[in-house]
């Protein structure tokens, strides 16, 4: 056996084959149920799988849900990390219909098998070259394990430590699949836990004894297995209370006591609420009915509910971080959902234009549902941030005032998307365009405003902190791009190479140029200096955006200089 | 003013260059450029992006085109009015910005300086490439830097160079990225004087390839007779005796290998080997590349328990003298030791391996319990790592803060075990006996990285002893075709045999094979050649390499330079020195590097902040410079933009260097564009407003 593959690797190995470990786990509770043991009673995967999602749905996580953990650097309470870990593994935060936190409990506290289809191999080349069918997603640790992948990543993790960046997509895939084995085992046997719990253990410096809290875990477990109500009361609120007693550096003497508003925060789900409410009234407000019950006045009040929810939610958020959530591509874009229900209003105020205000809505509540609905791409941990963007107040300035223009060129897209979908349905639009064109302009003027401000404080920020100015780092560079392509359309309407019609088509394929800056340099480029939010997914949604919306341009544009041949006739 | 402007814009060329239909397809292009310039950066690196695309001079052009278009246009409209505001002062902010930016490309400093823990430095390293001549006597210099550019150069291409070195040497090639292979050169002595003399030098090529490393090296009896490499010392010894006779091989034959010998291997590797436990931990850490954030922070040994170890046993660390025993279930965080040492956590390691300066368990079966602690005293932490091998080896020892005590252990299996450390891996104790460079803090049974290995050694061996692991060919004088192999382990024989070229033999411990390569009688000169590199992708750029012949020689006679290396040559008769390199810049000042600390996000490796402690120019004030806190002297800013943190080696900071005399200018610009776009939105264009008719 080469030197690659000692230490963790082989333990992992071992007590992935050893069934002698799994039943030693076993027989430290014996009146566990017993689930899932392979080829025990003639039971098989599927009925192992309803018996272990009875019993998770039967676990009572309340006790256990603050619970603080030390994870990625934060302390951050139970039901986050459990979600956290459930989500990479499963690929889902509900695998099963089951709370993250049942589930995690489940798997640590009963004897469950090997044989779960837990692992959500998410490559479906990397399912192919394990040799199994493209169409199968989950699959067991046994299975996994029979296959060359643990033997394929450990080159590739030594590849990773010298050089992350080299690691192809294909090759990433690899280590995912088998960090999510690694945790997956880890969860089994219950160390996840056990380990994570144990603040002391992992910020003593040199890796100290077994921690003291091994004992009261495997109480809890012990408790959880034989009454899941219970929630493993009464020793949960022991572990608890232990797990809290503990010494804590000083910089995350602040975190613990956030940890109830964390568990609060988990269980509100501002965003998602915010989201329903924008998506109902901007809905309810297209019907003229509607809005004349209503009336103008009320209309604010009503909006000012959602509105209220989402700053509310991000306020929790910065609370709990300690800074600006705008680090990851999750926390930006619930600033950008906030930034364009707020620029709905602003625009209200001058227009007094319910439609279009409404209109913003939808786009607000359905850019907050996608966000709070793909958790594996948009991640919505609050793990810190690298060291080079810790506590300054110019990196909050520059990326708030940068991403909140792109809240404007949002409302522009929309805008303009509107105006391409009425000319299907409309016959005659010119007093339209005319109306909206105006307000896609002044967006734009706005967003380029915001956009040039903030790139050049970010410049203002890269010369404080590194020391020069502009370095075409693709992350600026892009914005530059954006910024110059709506100073573009602000030239060209100027120049009147665009009339109304043009200016609002205009505006989603300069959108495009948005994406890239916002999204495109964190998850396809991924390169350059702002690597804090590199991450990957999400292509082929964004691709069938971008299709979706070269599709409507094109065929919106023919059907508009039909329609002004026909008129010029 | 005024004429001269409707004059002007009565030009049809000025009327198109002031243009705002020049100016959206100058803007479409600007994106389109710079869009495929990030493509590059992220597809090579950034370096290589402003080689070919930010650097170049058609972009330098089009950045011309577009600031004399805005400029142009913002004087046709002279004499302003009212409306105009807005427009103007956009405009003049542009122009300010831009003109900003190119002070800063030309007049500006933007280096980087690297200084060592307690070691001074004032020499800034710039991103322009420089060839110099130095004369060695006067110690006069011609130097001629050049800007790196991304197409080879050849021929007249070069006179730009050649024109300043007075023909005394002649640039003939120059590679962007070139691939350098080291090699050798063997002047055989046979051609000029008519047969082999006896006493002439000796070379033997050979290639050693363990599981670590895989080096191909040449020791040449007088310029390089011997070589120190990790774990071993390699020693050529010219034997007066005619020939090997038989009796010199051990009677344990070792096995022999047939092997392909190469001539040249490719420049040294030593493979790394590292600890897939905490790889593995700190790979789903990673913030980057997984976006994993339900990784495991687990540690691979957690959960395993100190099965063999009985007690520990505490010294006083100069008599020797046991001072207490404490049972294994008692020795836990919190102890008291003997002389206020206060024991804050322990760990104890059945198969310790050592990885990149951290203990981690290895594979079982090769038994080197270790037993690492923090150990708290008078309010400082401090490591310390007994293993019950080697119980001599102390990382506290002779230290600031002393600790006075001197631990070692009863287990359940050493007892059985040999003393003697012979078993595979773990074998490397004494590494090449003092000869390495010593490190601050690496522990002996280094199977890591082999910069690791021998740091710790704690005897100092003398050149010529043999102390630790030594590998000693044995060539006759004439450079006859055999050689002798001994293997010396602290001054015992333990091995070897005879080879001749293409045999190999393998080491009884660590399992290195040894390949002869060749037995050459002359005398050997380094040779480097260069070939146009093939560009990988996210990986640093090769060095450039420029051919270089002297005045009087033969074309073929000329030698390679790769970035960062010098040669010396001689002249017509006087001793020269090239070098070829990145320029580099003396400052006025001298930064003193006390020390470099380096904070990590608690439990995990990701650094939360890192900062240097440093002097200027010697004065007693202690600056700290940090992240986002510079230091600012004699017009430089110095930020604290890296680190290198290696096994073995002291630690050293990376500082950016930079001086900017454009940065007032960029900001003012900066400021006048900003008011300028909020004038515009402010004002009510006349574009969309329908009651005014008309654009300009």
């Amino acid at each position: 056996m080469s030197a690659l593959k000692i230490g963790c690797v082989f333990l992992f190995c071992l007590s992935l084959s050893s069934p002698a470990r799994a039943q030693g786990q076993a027989a430290e509770h014996s009146d566990s149920p017993v689930i899932g043991a392979p080829n025990e009673a003639g039971m098989d995967s599927v009925m192992a799988e309803n018996t272990l999602v009875g019993f998770a749905s039967r676990i009572n996580i309340a006790p256990l849900e603050p619970l603080p953990i030390l994870n990625n650097g934060r302390l951050k309470p139970l039901g986050s990390f459990a979600r956290e870990s459930i989500l990479f593994v499963t690929g889902s935060a509900q695998k099963w219909s089951l709370d993250p936190l049942q589930l995690y409990l489940a798997l640590s506290t009963s004897r469950a098998s090997l044989d779960f289809e837990l692992i959500n191999v998410r490559s479906v080349e990397l399912r192919e070259k394990l040799g199994f069918a493209k169409s199968k997603r989950f699959f067991s640790l046994r299975e996994l394990e029979a296959t060359k992948v643990i033997e394929i990543s450990q080159p590739l993790i030594q590849k990773q430590e010298q050089n992350a960046k080299s690691l192809s997509q294909e090759e990433k895939d690899i280590v995912e699949v088998f960090n999510q084995m690694w945790v997956t085992q880890q969860i089994i046997t219950g160390d996840h836990l056990a380990h994570a719990v144990d603040i002391t253990a992992q910020t003593s410096g040199a890796v100290g004894h077994q921690g003291n809290l091994t004992q009261p875990v495997q109480a809890v477990f012990e408790k959880i297995a034989k009454d899941p109500e219970s929630g493993g009361e009464p020793a949960a609120a022991a572990l608890v209370q232990l797990a809290r007693a503990q010494q804590v550096p000083a910089q995350f003497e602040r975190q613990m006591g956030n940890i109830n508003l964390e568990v609060t925060y988990n269980h509100l789900r501002l965003f998602l609420l915010a989201s329903i409410l924008f998506l109902a009234l901007g809905g309810a407000i297209q019907v003229a009915r509607v809005r004349r019950f209503l009336g103008l006045k009320l209309l604010a009040v009503f909006f000012a509910i959602p509105f209220v929810c989402l700053v509310a939610g991000f306020a929790i958020r910065v609370t709990i971080t300690g800074f600006a959530p705008v680090t990851s591509m999750y926390g930006t874009m619930i600033w950008v959902s906030l930034g364009v229900s707020f620029f709905s209003m602003v625009l209200f105020v001058l227009y007094r234009n319910a439609v279009l205000s409404g209109l913003l809505w939808i786009g607000a509540g359905l850019m907050l549902l996608l966000t709070e609905s793909i958790p594996l791409v948009l991640n919505p941990d609050m793990d810190p941030i690298v060291a080079v963007l810790r506590s300054n107040y110019w990196l909050t300035i520059h990326v708030l005032t940068i991403t909140i223009s792109y809240a404007a060129f949002t409302v522009t897209m929309l805008i303009g998307n509107t105006a391409l979908v009425r000319s299907f349905l409309v016959k005659d639009n010119s007093a339209f365009f005319k109306e909206y064109a105006k307000y896609a302009y002044r967006m734009i003027q706005l967003g380029v405003f915001l956009l040039t401000v903030g790139i050049i404080l970010g410049g203002i920020w890269a010369d404080y902190s590194w020391g020069r100015f502009w370095g075409w780092d693709p992350k600026e560079t892009w914005a530059l791009i954006a910024d110059v392509g709506f100073i573009a359309i602000l030239h060209a309407r100027y120049a009147g190479w665009l009339d109304s019609f043009g200016l609002l088509a205009a505006c989603p394929i300069a959108y495009l140029l948005v994406v890239m800056a916002w999204y495109g340099v964190n998850f396809i480029l991924a390169s350059g200096l702002h690597s804090y939010g590199f991450s990957s997914g999400g292509a082929l949604a964004v691709a069938i955006f971008v299709s979706a919306q070269l599709v409507l341009l094109v065929s919106s544009a023919i059907i508009h200089v039909k329609k002004s041949k026909l008129a010029a006739h | 003013m005024d004429q001269f402007i409707a004059r002007l814009n009565k030009n049809p060329y000025f009327r198109f260059l002031s243009s705002v239909q020049l100016a959206i397809p100058l803007l479409l292009v600007l994106m389109s450029v710079v869009a495929a310039g990030t493509i590059v950066e992220s597809r090579y690196n950034t370096e290589y992006a402003r080689l070919m695309v930010y650097d170049t001079w058609w972009f330098g052009a089009l950045m011309i085109a577009l600031w004399l278009n805005i400029f142009l246009s913002t004087i046709s409209r002279y004499p302003y009015k009212l409306r105009h505001t807005g427009f103007v002062i956009v405009h003049i902010g542009m122009l300010t910005l831009l003109a900003g930016g190119w002070i800063t490309k030309f007049y500006g400093v933007d280096g980087q300086m690297r200084v060592v823990e307690h070691e001074s430095g004032a020499t800034v390293e710039l991103g322009d490439l420089s060839l110099e001549l130095i004369d060695v006597q006067s110690d006069s210099a011609i130097k001629v830097p050049f800007a790196r550019t991304a197409s080879r150069l050849t021929g007249s291409s070069l006179d730009f160079l050649n024109d300043h070195f007075n023909s005394k040497i002649i640039v003939r090639d120059y590679l962007p990225f070139a691939e350098i292979r080291e090699g050798v050169e063997i002047t055989e002595p046979g051609a000029q004087a008519g047969g082999a003399d006896p006493s002439g030098p000796v070379a033997v090529g050979f290639m050693i390839k363990s599981q670590f490393f895989d080096v191909s090296e040449w020791l040449q009896s007088q310029d390089k007779p011997e070589i120190h490499l990790g774990p071993a010392t390699i020693r050529l010894v010219i034997d007066s005796r005619a020939s090997l006779k038989e009796s010199d091989k051990p009677k344990s034959k070792p096995r022999k290998v047939k092997s392909a010998a190469q001539p040249h291997g490719s420049p040294s590797t030593a493979t790394v080997a590292r600890d897939v436990a905490s790889s593995t931990a700190s790979a789903a850490n990673g913030s980057d590349a997984s976006g994993s954030s339900a990784s495991a922070t687990s540690n691979g040994g957690a959960g395993k328990k100190a099965s063999g170890l009985r007690k520990v046993i505490v010294k006083d660390e100069a008599s020797g003298k046991v001072l207490m025993e404490v049972p294994i279930e008692k020795f836990k965080a919190g102890l008291q030791l003997p002389k206020g040492v206060i024991l804050s956590a322990a760990k104890f390691y059945q198969n310790a391996v050592v990885m990149q300066n951290h203990l981690a368990e290895g594979e079982p079966g090769k038994a080197n319990p270790a037993l690492e602690m923090t150990l708290s005293v008078s309010g400082q932490n401090v490591r310390e790592v007994s293993y019950a091998k080697f119980p001599s080896f102390s990382l506290t020892q002779g230290k600031a803060p002393a600790i006075g005590l001197k631990f070692s252990y009863e287990t359940d299996q050493v007892a059985a075990e040999s003393v003697e450390p012979d078993v595979g891996a773990h074998a490397m104790v004494q590494g090449s006996g003092g000869n390495m460079s010593s490190s601050g803090e690496s522990d002996p049974p280094s199977v890591g990285a082999a910069a690791d290995v021998g740091g710790a050694s704690t005897g100092a061996g003398s050149q010529g002893s043999r102390a630790g692991n030594v590998i000693e060919f044995h060539a006759s004088p004439g450079g006859g075709e055999k050689v002798l192999v001994v293997l010396f382990k602290n001054d015992k024989k333990v091995g070897g045999g005879v080879l001749t070229p293409g045999e190999s033999l393998v080491t009884p411990w660590m399992g290195m094979k040894i390949t002869l390569g060749s037995v050459k009688q002359g005398s050997v000169s380094n040779k480097t050649e260069a070939v146009p590199a093939q560009l990988q992708p996210r990986t640093e750029l090769p060095p450039s390499a420029v051919f270089v012949t002297t005045a009087g020689s033969q074309a073929e006679d000329g030698f390679w330079l790769a970035d960062g290396q010098f040669r010396r040559v001689s002249i017509l008769g006087r001793e020269y020195e090239v070098y070829f390199g990145h320029r580099t810049m003396n400052l006025p000042l001298s930064v003193q590097l006390l020390e470099f600390k380096k904070q990590d996000y608690p439990g995990t490796a990701t650094p939360m902040s890192f900062s240097s402690r440093v002097k200027v120019n010697g004065e007693s004030e202690e600056i700290t410079v940090s992240m986002n806190e510079p230091l600012k002297r004699g017009g430089y800013t110095f930020y604290q933009s890296s680190y290198d943190i290696r096994p073995g080696q002291p630690r050293a900071s990376i500082f950016s260097v930079n001086r900017d005399p454009g940065r007032p200018v960029k900001y003012i610009g900066g400021l006048i564009l900003a008011l300028g776009i909020i004038t515009f939105t402010l004002m009510r264009s006349r574009v969309y407003h329908p009651s005014k008719k008309g654009a300009t």
